[in-house]
C-alpha cells in the first residue's frame, strides 16, 4: 500500500499525459474523389483507299475501302473540301469492315484538288 | 550573555540522532542553523527556476479513406463535327455513360489529351441529379486525330 501512495501521483500525471495525448488528434472526414484515365483506341492505323464518286461535275459520294474488322460497326463520318465548300456524310460500317460508302449532304463541284476527312466513331 | 567555551579534552565520538544534536545547541546557534537550513533550501527552489521554458505549435494528425462514388465502369463517347477552319474532324462534346447514382450531382472534370499526355481541352461541371449519362462540351473543339486519352474526375 505504501508503494501504491508513493507511486499515485506519478500515475496520476501519467494517465493526465495520455489523455493530453488524445485530445491532440484531430476529426477528419473525407468526401468522395475518383478519377480515371483510359486511351481513346484506333480501330485502324492501317492506310484506306478513298474514291470520290462523281456525278457530272460534283461529287455526291465517297467510297472508303480496306477498312478492317475492328472499324465493323463504327460511324464513319467523310467531309469533302473543294476550298470553296464542303460537303458531310455519314455511315454505319458494317461488321467484318471492308468497305463504305458516305453519301454527301450536298455535292460539291470537283476541283483539281480536294480534300477528304475521315473519323471513326465508337462503337 | 552567553561566552563562547571552548572544549578541551579527548575527542569523543557522538552518537546521539540529529534531532537530539539540534536541541542540545544554544539558542543562537539553532537559528543560524535554520537560516543555512533555509538558504539551502531556497537555493534548491532557484535551481528549479533556471529550467528550461518550453512551448509548442499545435500538432495534429489523422487519416481517413478517400473512395470513389461509384466502383462500376463509365463509359466516354465522342461526338465529333467537321471543321473547314481545322480543317478535319472535331470533337466538341464528350457523353460520359454508366453514371451510378451515388456519383449525382458532383463536381466532375473531363481533360482531352493527346501526344505526351498534353492536355488538348478541359470540360469541368456537375454530374446530373438523375440519369445514367451526361455530356461535356469542349470550346473550342478539340481535333479529333489528335486524341489519344481521356481524363475524367468526379469529386464532392
Amino acid at each position: 500500500m505504501a508503494i501504491v501512495r508513493r507511486l499515485a501521483p506519478s500515475l496520476g500525471l501519467t494517465l493526465g499525459g495520455l489523455v493530453l495525448g488524445a485530445a491532440a488528434s484531430l476529426a477528419l472526414s473525407s468526401g468522395t474523389l475518383g478519377a480515371a484515365t483510359t486511351s481513346t483506341p484506333r480501330c485502324t492505323t492501317a492506310g484506306l483507299s478513298v474514291i470520290q464518286n462523281l456525278s457530272g461535275s460534283t461529287v455526291i459520294s465517297v467510297t472508303v475501302g480496306n477498312i478492317p474488322a475492328a472499324c465493323g460497326g463504327a460511324v464513319l463520318q467523310a467531309a469533302l473540301n473543294n476550298g470553296t465548300t464542303n460537303a458531310t456524310g455519314s455511315v454505319t460500317v458494317a461488321a467484318g469492315g471492308g468497305s463504305a460508302t458516305v453519301v454527301l449532304g450536298t455535292a460539291p463541284a470537283r476541283q483539281l484538288a480536294d480534300e477528304v476527312d475521315l473519323v471513326f466513331v465508337g462503337p | 550573555m552567553d561566552l563562547p567555551v571552548t572544549h578541551v579534552g579527548p575527542t569523543v565520538t557522538d552518537t546521539t540522532t540529529p534531532t537530539r544534536r539540534l536541541e542540545r545547541l544554544r539558542p543562537g546557534r539553532r537559528l543560524v542553523a535554520a537560516v543555512i537550513a533555509g538558504v539551502l533550501t531556497f537555493s534548491v527552489v532557484y535551481g528549479l527556476a533556471a529550467s528550461l521554458s518550453l512551448t509548442s505549435d499545435s500538432l495534429g494528425a489523422a487519416t481517413t479513406t478517400v473512395a470513389a462514388c461509384q466502383a462500376a465502369t463509365l463509359n466516354a463517347t465522342y461526338t465529333s463535327t467537321y471543321s473547314a477552319t481545322s480543317p478535319g474532324y472535331t470533337v466538341g462534346t464528350v457523353t460520359v455513360t454508366g453514371l451510378a447514382a451515388t456519383c449525382y450531382s458532383k463536381p466532375y472534370k473531363i481533360t482531352l489529351s493527346g501526344a505526351a499526355s498534353a492536355s488538348l481541352g478541359e470540360s469541368t461541371g456537375t454530374t446530373p441529379a438523375s440519369g445514367t449519362s451526361f455530356s461535356a462540351a469542349f470550346a473550342p473543339a478539340v481535333s479529333a486525330a489528335s486524341v489519344t486519352a481521356v481524363n475524367l474526375v468526379i469529386s464532392g
